[in-house]
């Protein structure tokens, strides 16, 4: 059935009976169900083919910057990023993703805005964005489905870009044994491969 | 490592100190810039992670909803609900974790506001059914709080609006000046406070959600959610409760914690159950606001009240890294009940520093050359009512929650490499990195009002074997007459080459499960690893009858790897190694059967498990779906079960 963040609130679908499918028969077996998480890192998510179909933009890119900003009230971060490439949406060199919560410490009483759950960027991070335009947040981007539309990417033990949920160090894993693939990691190029796919539906 | 357990009055200051060394836990966290020193990165602070909280003169706290939107916006039909039944809702939500004895946290709704805009940071706390157009999650429950300790003087604009939101003339907070805001009493006030605090409820059409408050409207319809059920879990953020790991409690209950961060509105009791707290909840709540703890105010015993020391006590450690040696900052131990095996209560590890960048607001990483700096210890407390309890942990590894949907301290200890153990058990003089029996589990007592220290635990360094990759699917649903068993191949080749060819322990399997009803606990028919063969036609011959270990009724895990542990791995490993030798073991199955029907839970289907059709489709996956008369090799997927071995101890 569909679950769904609350806090963070991503409008989940775990097993996603709104997108089930046909798993594809094998051998001497007869058909079965299968229902498809997101074809992503990606536990509980928007399908990935949703959060292709409601994004403005999808990029790869490079945080370059975050800095904290009062819009209407309230802190949110301003994160900017140096596209390296655009698989949908505008060809713009760099990017301002408005990412809800943020601080600021140049005020007699110093304050932050805690947002459980929310999307974070860091500076030097290099992200898979699936974004929305919102005209509420200062006519930035923000992350599709709340924290669902960013993912990051790293090197896996072997050095290869992956897309990960979080920000990791791969290759501080200690395991020696036989490993073919991470468990919770899509190699960049097949994850791109399946974003293009969706686009070229 | 030899074991303390000491026997220490829970006394105002000693809770204080429990929070200064496991600030991980079930708080939510924001940061402390109080007399920060430089970080490593230049013209930076070490800011350090701090739970949030209301200050007792904050206390109780008081709610204004936002009634410019009369009847709530319904994004699926017209109308229905009014702000005066949902204020009542609200209300009762609140009042679920102001009726914890044993916690003095209070939340009351006082009136109301006539916000035409967002929630922001004005001193009022808002209960919104407003949000941004960019907002899709179904609710959220940011807060506004201190970074620094500061000294709160009388008049002070807080929330730079012009007007005063300090009073020297109160001693607890409220709307003194009767101008529809709240004012702070005077005073010093330590970072991490609340300011403010907004809770926002998606009702749009474009991606929100149409909330219902009778029991008889909980359904089916996903973008359908009862209001309660979302808004007791977003008050536990108002209090300032992270996320929990906690998604099942037992073989009896498939609910887990209300602050769990995920609902199913597809599963009507689902819903419902998550209204209600779990001991995770209450525990921690409690942790948080411990009742008893003064002697006036709201910490001071009332009528009602029950104190917290007179029901909890505390089981604290260290967690350390048996690959790294490191301190492991974010990672989940857990209690589990010794008689039941139930969850209990679960925290999180570790002290950990951000760069935090003053100029701009701006939060780094420390680089991992200077991880000294950013994890401090990996110091654990959980609160647990007086009982016996076995100790566990687990990684914060995306199943089933990424760290981002915890803490910063979570993502720290993910951002180092730290999330990559497997689940095992604190067994006392055995702890280390390299056990026989990850399972081995030590009674952890715990009396009222006490603290049992020195449970530390390292995790362990193991061998896997992962013929996967990154889950695309669960299943399978719709199952034939003959059920379905699944098995995965280790041939004998691959075990006989682990660890270079040394004798290894094989200690479990791992089985990614899953359940698609969230009230239903996941419960498989049996799991055992046994021998086989692969035949010319490819099809395989497994001996279910007669296998080298299994186990029937097991409790597996929602959306998380279910680790099954072999029963004496060190005999086994030495029948499997001689069974290589001689040629009578061809290969190892790992296999899981699903339970007969019918299945429980609103969607009648039966307990699943994650599969990938990433590349490489290595066929070494197997199903039946005739009571293990055949296997059939599917070159669709692979199963993700997962193999875990270890040196000899």
């Amino acid at each position: 059935m569909k679950k769904i963040f609350l806090a963070s609130c991503i409008v989940i679908v775990i097993a996603l009976l709104i997108s089930a499918r046909w798993g594809t028969s094998a051998d001497e077996a007869p058909p079965q169900d299968t229902l498809s998480t997101p074809d992503t890192t990606l536990a509980v998510a928007l399908s990935l083919e949703d959060m292709v179909a409601q994004s403005d933009v999808i990029a790869i890119g490079n945080c370059v910057e975050t800095k904290s900003m009062w819009v209407d009230g309230t802190l949110v971060t301003l994160a900017t990023v140096a596209v390296g490439e655009t698989l949908k949406g505008t060809g713009a060199d760099t990017l301002t993703v408005v990412l809800p919560g943020g601080a600021d410490a140049n005020r007699k009483i110093p304050v932050a805005v805690s947002w459980p759950g929310a999307p974070r960027l860091t500076p030097g991070e290099n992200a898979f964005l699936f974004l929305t335009a919102d005209a509420d947040l200062g006519g930035g981007y923000t992350v599709a489905g709340f924290a669902q539309g960013k993912f990051s990417i790293v090197n896996d033990e072997d050095g290869q870009p992956v897309v990960s949920r979080d920000l990791t160090r791969m290759s501080l894993q200690g395991n020696n044994g036989v490993r073919r693939g991470g468990s919770n990691v899509t190699p960049l190029a097949t994850f791109k491969d399946k974003v293009n796919g969706y686009l070229n539906k | 490592m030899k074991r303390k357990l000491t026997s220490i009055l829970l006394t105002t200051s000693m809770i204080m100190m429990s929070l200064a060394t496991a600030r991980a836990g079930g708080p939510f966290e924001s940061f402390d810039i109080t007399n920060a020193g430089p970080s490593p990165i230049p013209g930076h602070l070490l800011a350090r992670m701090v739970p949030i909280k209301w200050d007792a003169r904050t206390i109780p706290v008081q709610y204004r909803v936002n009634n410019t939107l009369n009847p709530i916006p319904n994004p699926l039909g017209a109308a229905f609900l009014s702000v005066a039944d949902a204020t009542t809702a609200l209300q009762a939500s609140l009042d679920a974790w102001n009726s914890i004895p044993t916690s003095f946290i209070n939340m009351q709704i006082v009136g109301q506001t006539a916000n035409a805009g967002l929630i922001r940071f004005d001193m009022i706390n808002e209960l919104t059914f407003r949000t941004s157009a960019g907002f899709s999650a179904i609710a959220s429950s940011p807060s506004t709080n201190l970074i620094q300790d500061s000294q709160l003087d009388h008049g002070e604009d807080l929330d730079g609006d012009g007007d005063s939101d300090v009073s020297s003339a109160i001693t607890v907070a409220g709307d003194a000046d009767g101008d529809g805001d709240n004012e702070f009493p005077a005073g010093f006030y330590k970072a991490g406070t609340i300011l403010d605090n907004d809770v926002q409820f998606n009702t749009k059409t474009s991606n929100g959600f149409r909330f219902t408050i009778l029991d008889s409207q909980a359904d089916t319809v996903t973008r359908s959610v009862d209001l309660e059920c979302v808004a007791v879990h977003e008050f536990g953020h108002s209090i300032g409760m992270s996320h929990s790991q906690d998604n099942q409690t037992g073989h009896g209950d498939g609910h887990g914690a209300t602050m769990f961060p995920l609902i199913d509105t597809g599963d009507p009791a689902a819903e419902l159950g998550q209204a209600t707290l779990d001991i995770d909840d209450t525990a921690w709540a409690s942790f948080i606001y411990p009742e008893g703890t003064a002697a006036s105010g709201p910490a001071a015993l009332q009528a009602g009240d029950v104190a917290f020391s007179s029901v909890f006590g505390l089981i604290t450690g260290e967690l350390r890294h048996g690959v790294t040696g490191q301190p492991i900052a974010g990672g989940s131990v857990f209690a589990q009940n010794w008689n039941t095996g139930e969850n209990t209560v679960s925290a999180f590890s570790g002290t950990a520093n951000l760069s935090f960048n003053p100029a701009n607001g701006g939060l780094f990483f420390i680089p991992p050359a200077s991880i000294s700096q950013a994890i401090l210890n990996g110091n654990y407390a959980i609160p647990v009512p007086a009982g016996s309890y076995s100790v566990g942990v687990e990684a914060v590894d995306g199943s089933p929650n990424a760290a981002g949907q915890i803490s910063f301290t979570t993502q720290i200890g993910n951002f180092y490499g730290q999330q990559n153990f497997i689940e095992e058990f604190y067994n006392n003089n055995g702890e280390a990195a390299i056990e026989r029996e990850p399972d081995q589990d030590k009674n952890v007592h715990v009396n009222a009002g006490q603290v049992n220290d020195g449970t530390n635990i390292i995790t362990n360094s193991v061998i896997t074997v992962t013929p996967f990759g990154a889950r695309t699917n669960i299943g399978f649903i719709n199952p034939p007459a003959g059920g379905f068993i699944y098995a995965v191949r280790f041939p004998a080749s691959e075990i006989a080459a682990l660890n270079g060819g040394n004798p290894t322990l094989l200690q479990a399997g791992l089985f990614d499960t899953h359940v698609l009803d969230a009230s239903v606990p996941v419960i498989f028919a049996k799991v055992m690893l046994t021998t086989g063969v692969v035949n010319p036609d490819t099809t395989a011959t497994i001996n279910l009858a007669t296998p080298l270990t299994s186990s029937t009724t097991f409790l597996a895990q929602d959306t998380d790897f279910a680790p099954f542990y072999f029963k004496n791995p060190h005999d086994l490993s030495a029948i499997v190694r001689a069974g290589i030798a001689d040629g009578s073991i061809q290969n190892l199955f790992l296999v899981i059967q699903i339970p007969p029907s019918p299945f429980p839970g609103v969607s009648n289907q039966p307990p699943l498990v994650g599969l990938s059709s990433q590349a490489p489709i290595l066929q070494r996956s197997f199903l039946s779906t005739n009571g293990g008369l055949t296997f059939n090799r599917r070159n669709d997927f692979n199963f993700r079960f997962q193999l875990i071995a270890s040196q000899v101890p």
